[in-house]
């Protein structure tokens, strides 16, 4: 590796011809390599923020399915057992009872009469996962109350009761002669949540009182509280509209206590699945939640409870993936870069140092001397 | 240049301009990304998505079928205004039932197999449906019926948008008996598969509220010869009539209680027929004063039904009225839409598995399909005859109603059998009578 110090120009031509080869290698390489990083990129990122979606659109039908046949099955119990022989007969029997029993006596006599009812009335409210069982006649009045909610002689369609869900329920399957299921609303004492299921009771085809089941939330509760699919950050929200705000009907996650506790204003951002769920719609959207952080939800609509469920996950968590391959492809993009361009500025030089060198020999040669002679490594072409 | 003396080909390796080569590069790259950042568009189907329309374009039918393909090709309209279904546009065929039911069983089979269409919104009649039935089975295919109906039937095929009894039927008599304070009820209906099932419920009902029905008649299907009915209604003095009366029977019925000399505010009639569109053809004055019972009057006070009318009359004309089964045609197509957009495909099975759970905030309120009877939650309403030809609503379910086919009165199989009774003694589902062979 000899050569005399080549001139000032011929030095500018050789650095000029390496930096050119460097220009092509990198221009070859990394252009494509570059076009497909941020082709698979864009595609792969559509794919995952796509399985987002659908996995939350998926995860919200199937509970919403779910709960719609929980419901859809509680309506039925109902009718099935309002046409129980023991039912229809406790509803006769116990109203001739409050028919002859003196003013005053009613509740007594009432309670008096249902003992030979109560073993059965109570182990079908247990065995079909009831909290109460009331016999109402056909005015409201108590024949028989399994549970405690009620005491015999009270009267649904009167005081306080007459606004309670449970008289709804009664007038409408006393009228529309239909099973129902009411709303969860906070009954009673406790102010526990309690929804009834109403069911006309007939005799000879009229109607002669209302068979209603007390329903606790907790099967609704414990499929609304199960986030598998949902991650360490995912949720169920069910709300109902009340007036102006959305009211939380589920425990949540980031808030156990939250069940017809935690309203939140329709008119606020936060509200958006949980408003436009609770109206009627279906969609799938990202925004800022009831604690300020941003969300992919999905939500859909409850008919039968007049909830909107949406589930939810936080996007952090939902688009980590999307994130991490962002870094993992950047960084092998950089990495590649700057191997690339080591070894491309290694091989420019091994290319232009030979042509250097010939054309350093042509011009010795055509200055006379011919002295000069090749010398090639001998790893080259030749 | 001071080397280009020396050696001639080394002038262009040497010099650092970016020549014709670098700049074609640059522009095979540019025109890469345009055509990757295409490409979306390229690669997507565009092919239209087919929709078929099976109603009465001609016939008796026609009068009132005409708006319900009106509603439908509106919001198909307003979905490929905005953009189509999946980025493909929809395209609708009108197939014309002509009033006549196995013309509707044909027209569907064509729809279906000739057509190719994905959906059928279609039917008004009972006795339509039921002839569109077996094809639509036979096809495992997917028909909209957005018509309120006397229930008794589900079919794994068939999504019911209109009302079910039990959010029409049943309310009115309970609102009759609770408010009107009526305890004798005349029943008279036309002579087909409808009325008579609807007043099978009503009976059963008023059975169970302990009140009184002291008449049913049937006037023959289009018959106008209606005196002997009035009469019989006079004779019978009920508090109160139930009226599934249809077509052209209606309006002399109406003619012939006035002339009668009765009174809407004596013996008010609720009808389950006429709305707002067929008040608009005929002449409503005697119509004043008494009731309709549907799941939605145009008069319905909220910011999406005004929307609604809105967006109908500019299309069609301000004299045009929206009633319920415009409503029930237009949430049909939305219903079925947002079922597309959801699967994300047009094949008939998924889009019929997702329409099993849609909602929506329609013009009349929430509704729902429900996914164990495929039939809709809507809300009720219970509305007066204006003189104007539109309703005053005296009464709303406020919230959507649970949709029961079958009343919890009978058995499924009991109610199957009276269905099934009728058409065969009447071998059809119109009772034609012995001596007329007109349609069944």
């Amino acid at each position: 590796m000899m050569a005399p110090t080549p001139p000032p120009e011929t030095l500018r031509q050789h650095r000029s011809l390496a930096v050119r080869l460097l220009f092509w290698f990198l221009l070859i390489s990394l252009v494509p390599c570059g076009l497909l990083t941020a082709i698979t990129t864009r595609l792969a990122t559509q794919a995952l923020e796509e399985t987002v979606r659908e996995r939350l659109v998926q995860i919200a039908s199937a509970r919403a399915e779910q709960l719609e046949a929980y419901a859809s099955e509680r309506v039925q119990d109902g009718t099935t057992l309002s046409r129980a022989p023991t039912v229809v007969s406790a509803v006769s029997s116990l109203r001739a009872v409050a028919a002859s029993a003196d003013a005053g006596q009613t509740p007594s006599a009432l309670k008096q009469a249902s003992e030979a009812f109560t073993d059965f009335l109570s182990y079908v409210t247990a065995s079909f996962g009831y909290r109460s069982l009331l016999l109402l006649d056909a005015d409201g009045l108590v024949l028989c109350s399994i549970g405690g909610d009620l005491v015999p002689g009270q009267v649904v369609t009167e005081g306080t009761l007459s606004a309670s869900e449970l008289a709804a329920g009664f007038d409408r399957s006393r009228t529309l002669l239909q099973s129902e299921l009411g709303r969860f609303e906070p009954f009673g004492k406790s102010g526990e949540p309690v929804a009834f299921v109403t069911s006309p009771v007939f005799a000879d085809g009229m109607v002669v009182g209302v068979l209603a089941l007390g329903l606790s939330p907790e099967r609704v509760w414990q499929v609304l509280t199960d986030t598998t699919g949902l991650g360490t950050t995912g949720e169920f929200l069910a709300a109902e509209q009340l007036r102006e705000t959305a009211r939380v009907t589920v425990p949540l996650r980031h808030r156990p206590d939250a069940a017809y506790r935690l309203t939140i204003p329709l008119a606020s951002n936060e509200a958006l699945g949980a408003r436009l769920a609770s109206s009627g719609n279906r969609g799938y959207e990202i925004f800022p939640d009831y604690r300020g952080e941003q969300v992919a939800a999905a939500w859909c609509y409850l008919p039968s409870y007049r909830w909107g469920l949406v589930a939810k996950q936080d996007a952090s968590e939902a688009f980590a993936l999307v994130r991490f391959q962002r870094l993992v492809i950047g960084g092998l993009l950089i990495g590649t870069l700057m191997v690339v361009v080591l070894v491309a500025l290694f091989v420019a030089r091994s290319i232009s140092t030979p042509i250097r060198r010939a054309v350093d020999l042509a011009r010795q040669v055509a200055a006379g001397d011919l002295r000069a002679s090749v010398t090639s490594p001998p790893d080259n072409d030749q | 240049m001071s080397n280009a003396s020396l050696v001639d080909s080394n002038a262009s390796i040497s010099t650092w301009t970016p020549g014709r080569t670098t700049a074609l590069v640059l522009l095979l790259i540019a025109g890469g990304i345009v055509i990757w950042a295409a490409a979306d568009r390229l690669l997507i189907d565009r092919r239209p998505i087919v929709v078929g329309i099976l109603h009465s374009e001609t016939g008796p039918m026609a009068v009132s079928e005409r708006s319900m393909i009106d509603a439908e090709v509106l919001a198909l309209e307003q979905i490929n205004a905005s953009g189509g279904l999946l980025g493909r546009p929809v395209r609708w065929v009108i197939a014309d039932g002509a009033s006549d039911w196995p013309t509707f069983a044909r027209e569907a089979d064509r729809l279906i197999n000739d057509e190719r269409a994905e959906v059928i919104f279609g039917c008004w009649t009972s006795a339509s449906r039921k002839s569109v039935l077996p094809v639509v089975e036979a096809a495992d295919h997917l028909l909209v019926y957005p018509m309120a109906y006397e229930g008794l039937e589900t079919s794994p095929q068939v999504i019911y948008t209109g009302a079910a009894p039990n959010q029409q039927i049943t309310p009115a008599v309970q609102w009759c008996h609770a408010t009107l304070e009526a305890r004798r009820f005349f029943l008279i209906g036309s002579d087909y598969i409808w009325p008579h099932c609807v007043n099978a419920i009503i009976s059963d009902q008023l059975a169970g509220l302990g009140a009184e029905k002291v008449g049913e008649a049937y006037i023959p299907f289009g018959s106008t010869d209606v005196d002997q009915f009035v009469s019989q209604i006079r004779d019978a003095k009920p508090d109160v009539v139930l009226c599934s009366v249809v077509g052209d029977s209606v309006l002399a019925f109406f003619d012939a209680l006035k002339d009668a000399g009765i009174d809407p505010e004596e013996i008010p009639v609720v009808t389950f027929a006429l709305a707002e569109d067929e008040l608009r053809s005929i002449d409503h004055a005697d119509l004043v004063g008494h009731y309709a019972a549907w799941n939605y009057f145009q008069s319905i006070d909220r910011p999406e039904n005004r929307q609604f009318v809105a967006g109908f009359k500019a299309r069609y004309g301000q004299d045009r009225v929206t009633s319920d089964v415009i409503a029930a045609a237009s949430n049909s197509v939305r219903l079925w839409a947002n079922a597309v957009r959801e699967s994300g495909t047009t094949d008939v099975r998924q889009v019929r598995n997702a329409m099993r759970r849609q909602s929506l905030d329609a013009p009349e309120g929430i509704i729902a399909v429900d996914p164990e009877t495929q039939h809709t939650w809507r809300p009720v309403y219970l509305a007066k005859v204006r003189a104007d030809g539109q309703f005053d609503i005296v009464w709303s379910s406020k919230t959507a109603v649970r949709p029961v086919p079958y009343p919890i009165t009978r058995s499924r199989s009991a109610w199957t059998v009276l269905v099934e009774d009728l058409h065969r003694q009447w071998g059809g589902w119109a009772n034609t009578g012995p001596a007329e062979g007109g349609q069944q």
